[in-house]
């Protein structure tokens, strides 16, 4: 019978045996085989006795220095230990492992020591022996023989002869631990550990951050979930730890001017930094436009984990062009250069003040010229709102002073003294119109004849030189800002 | 702090007289009279109609259709008739909302113009199908230009509240109003109906005592079945017992206002006796039941013709 060893560094360095890295050899069986062998042996094993006793000598040294191993195999795991850690001080991530027991393969070959370097295993003893069989017994013009199989110690076949003549019926194992491969992100493989007969690799993380996409008002806020998992979904271990940002592109939600005048509020995210899995609160600025959020995870196998987050207005839609109303504004030097958004609901409005203005008898004023009553021209319509609603900064700031045309259901309309403005003479039979077509259930249309700005301390909204008609009173000219601002909708 | 201003439109002394006509086919005529009275502070504008039922009749109007051939906005300015060239109807009905007004036509927003105080003018009115009951007419004061000043941002809470009190800034009166639909062909069933759920409303708008509103109900419930089940005799009785119980109170009720001669409308003629039921809401409820009784008279002796003319040509042959 053989005996199993466990063959330690320093053993196998004592009897010579090399082996390639990672693997282990762990059990040995060596197997004398056959009579005329054995008869062989008997004269080898005289010379082997006097050998034997050079060997138990160095076998006594084996001994002892194995029994020193033995001695101080605590003093050797402490020493690994004392690695792992420093590497932990030295500043390197603490890390989960991933711990799988190995797999047991199994080799034969006929005993040559070359043979030893077989680099291929087969997971059985019957595959290992079949394929042995296979690759050496047959290709290897021995005399006819007959894989009989293995009886689960050693192979058997009929008629086969080692190199030196004898009929050998076995063949020779021996097995290796091996690590599987992984199922999960088998990119990454396993290493034995044969101080522990385990496989081991570091554990690798993914990051999710869900929803990955989501549509919200202008100010308003919502929640993500960000994830670190392993990558078959289970929770770590340890703190994996994750930092969130937000970014923003300069020209989207219809603020073609970018960031020319100033830079854009990118939205706020809370908390900028968590671990493992976390809420992420997103709020929003009053500016429309498409905003990213992205959370990082450098344990992380993807590294970052996107979401798009759209701020926007639903509904708005572009004004239908229409034979009562002309389009103003959005000039090529102007900022924003789509400006004619609104709800359907506020278009038809739009469509139903237009077309009033022009039906009514009321809205005719005399041409001084002619003396004759004249239709007016038709309602020049400036901003409106943006195409994805939100704060319409006119300056190109992104703040105010156009403080409404958020929602798409409010617009401008021309009142100075250019083409298209609407008569001075009708502004107050133009009000009370908008109170009967626009201002519906709830009463009197909410509308203001705009100006310019206020100026510093006065607490006036508006500039207003003569009675709300916005008229210098130096020069009696008006306000060429002037403007009638129209809720087409009615107030919330 | 920041004070805001607001001229009210509520300066003024206003009445407003109504008359209803049945002219022909059915058409029924409101006409109206305006006054300020002599103590008001401020000229008259504006007279409203907001809310009235969205699909309540006023006739001669134009209609605009949409890209779909569907109803886009109706509008009244056609419908109304103005006493004078100072003033102007307007008005539409768009989306089932259906507001009509007229106004003191003014090119600029002097607060002097409009009908001054103790001044009064007829003439205002329209044509319709529909039956009359009362609603409330909204009278507007001049006040130049009328929001608040300063003016807040919209949607902020002040801007709500003073939203708020510009849009309750007129003075209420009630008015004959096409409230009440009138079925085609005409179903008496129907209409009775109709005006049955409009005076419900009365003893809400202290326009009738509820004891006196609920004997009104079951007699026009009772006349509504009766016409519904082929007994127009038995609703006619029922009819005559609802207009008696009107004349009670307001004997001459069927007489106009102006045709009385006594000098007073419908709010100036107060007296001490307690009364179960508002004179207006009295002589709108005497001419719809009096319109449907002579409708059906109408109907009985058209139906009557038609009988005695086949009869004829049967005969004949």
């Amino acid at each position: 019978m053989g005996q199993c060893v466990r063959l330690t560094e320093e053993t196998k360095k004592i009897i010579g045996i090399q082996y390639s890295k990672g693997e282990a050899m762990s059990t040995l069986l060596f197997w004398a085989t056959g009579n005329r062998q054995q008869a062989t042996g008997n004269r080898q094993q005289a010379t082997g006795n006097r050998q034997q006793a050079t060997g138990n000598r160095q076998q006594a040294t084996g001994n002892r220095q194995q029994a020193w191993l033995q001695k101080h195999r605590l003093t050797r795991w402490l020493a690994k230990l004392f690695v792992a850690l420093s590497l932990v001080v030295s500043g390197e991530a603490l890390a989960e492992v991933e711990t799988v027991p190995p797999v047991q393969k199994w080799a034969v070959a006929n005993g040559v020591n070359s043979l030893w370097n077989f680099n291929f295993y087969q997971l059985s003893k019957s595959e290992a022996c079949l394929f042995f069989y296979n690759t050496w017994v047959v290709n290897a013009g021995y005399p006819p023989h007959t894989y009989i199989g293995d009886n689960g110690t050693y192979c058997r076949w009929t008629n086969f002869f080692d190199h030196l003549g004898i009929a050998a019926q076995q063949g020779i194992y021996w097995s290796k631990y091996d690590c599987p491969d992984p199922n999960v992100n088998p990119d990454v493989p396993y290493t034995y550990r044969p101080a522990t007969n385990t496989c081991e690799r570091e554990l690798k993380y993914k990051l999710t951050l869900t929803p990955d996409s989501a549509t919200i008002e202008p100010g308003q806020s919502y929640e993500f979930t960000a994830t670190v998992t392993t990558l078959d979904d289970k929770q770590p271990g340890i703190s994996v730890p994750v930092s969130v940002k937000a970014e923003v592109e300069a020209n989207s939600g219809g603020h073609d001017h970018g960031e020319k005048v100033a830079k854009r509020d990118k939205g706020k995210v809370s908390p900028a930094n968590g671990s493992n899995s976390f809420q992420i609160n997103f709020t929003s600025t009053q500016v429309s436009g498409i905003h990213t959020i992205t959370a990082t995870c450098d344990q992380c196998v993807n590294k970052t984990a996107v979401a798009k987050v759209n701020v926007m207005v639903a509904s708005l839609e572009t004004i239908p062009s229409s034979a009562f109303y002309a389009f103003i504004g959005g000039e090529e030097d102007k900022p924003h250069h789509d400006n004619h958004y609104l709800t359907p609901a506020a278009a038809e409005r739009l469509l139903v003040m237009a077309i009033n203005y022009r039906s009514q008898q009321r809205f005719k004023v005399l041409d001084w010229n002619t003396n004759i009553r004249v239709t007016p021209s038709v309602l020049h319509v400036n901003d409106a709102s943006l195409m994805w609603g939100g704060r319409f900064d006119i300056k190109a700031n992104w703040t105010n002073p156009h403080i409404t045309h958020m929602r798409g259901i409010e617009v401008d309309i021309r009142a100075n003294d250019e083409v298209g403005a609407i008569d001075a003479r009708n502004f107050k039979a133009f009000e009370k119109m908008l109170d009967d077509v626009v201002g519906g259930k709830t009463g009197r249309a909410k509308y203001l004849l705009e100006c310019t700005a206020d100026k510093p301390g006065s607490l006036l909204k508006h500039e207003r030189k003569a009675e709300n008609l916005c008229i210098s009173r130096l020069t009696l000219s008006p306000d060429t800002n002037r403007h009638y601002h129209i809720r087409l909708i009615g107030a919330k | 702090m920041i004070t805001a201003q607001l001229k009210t439109a509520t300066k003024t002394e206003p009445t407003i007289l109504s008359k209803n006509k049945l002219i022909e086919n059915w058409i029924i005529r409101y006409t109206y009279t305006l006054s300020n009275g002599s103590k008001a502070k401020q000229p008259i504008e504006d007279v409203m109609f907001r809310g009235l039922p969205p699909k309540a009749n006023i006739l001669n109007s134009l209609v605009i259709t949409g890209s779909d051939n569907s109803n886009l906005i109706e509008f009244f300015e056609s419908s109304l008739a103005v006493p004078n060239n100072q003033w102007y109807g307007s008005g539409a009905r768009h989306q089932e909302e259906l507001i009509i007004g007229w106004h003191y036509s003014a090119d600029s927003f002097d607060p002097q113009l409009g009908l001054q105080p103790g001044a009064s003018l007829k003439g205002f009115g329209f044509n319709s199908i529909d039956l009359p009951g009362v609603w409330i007419a909204q009278i507007v004061g001049n006040v130049g230009y009328h929001h608040f000043q300063p003016l807040y941002e919209n949607d902020s809470d002040v801007d709500e509240l003073m939203s708020e009190i510009e849009y309750n800034d007129f003075v209420p009166r009630n008015v004959a109003a096409p409230m009440i639909s009138v079925s085609a062909p005409f179903d008496p069933a129907i209409v009775m109906e109709n005006i049955r759920t409009h005076v419900a409303t009365w003893p809400g708008k202290q326009l009738a005592e509820a004891a006196f509103a609920a004997q009104l109900d079951l007699n026009l419930q009772a006349a509504a079945n009766a016409y519904r089940t082929n007994q127009p005799e038995a609703a006619k009785g029922y009819i005559e017992i609802l207009l008696d119980m009107i004349r009670r109170d307001h004997k001459d009720i069927d007489r106009e206002d102006d045709e009385d001669n006594d000098g007073k409308n419908d709010s100036q003629k107060t007296n001490t006796q307690h009364l179960t039921i508002d004179r207006l809401a009295a002589r709108v409820l005497d001419f719809d039941l009096k319109y449907v009784l002579k409708r059906m008279r109408h109907e009985g002796e058209e139906n009557d013709g038609k009988k005695s003319k086949d009869k004829e040509s049967r005969k004949e042959r």
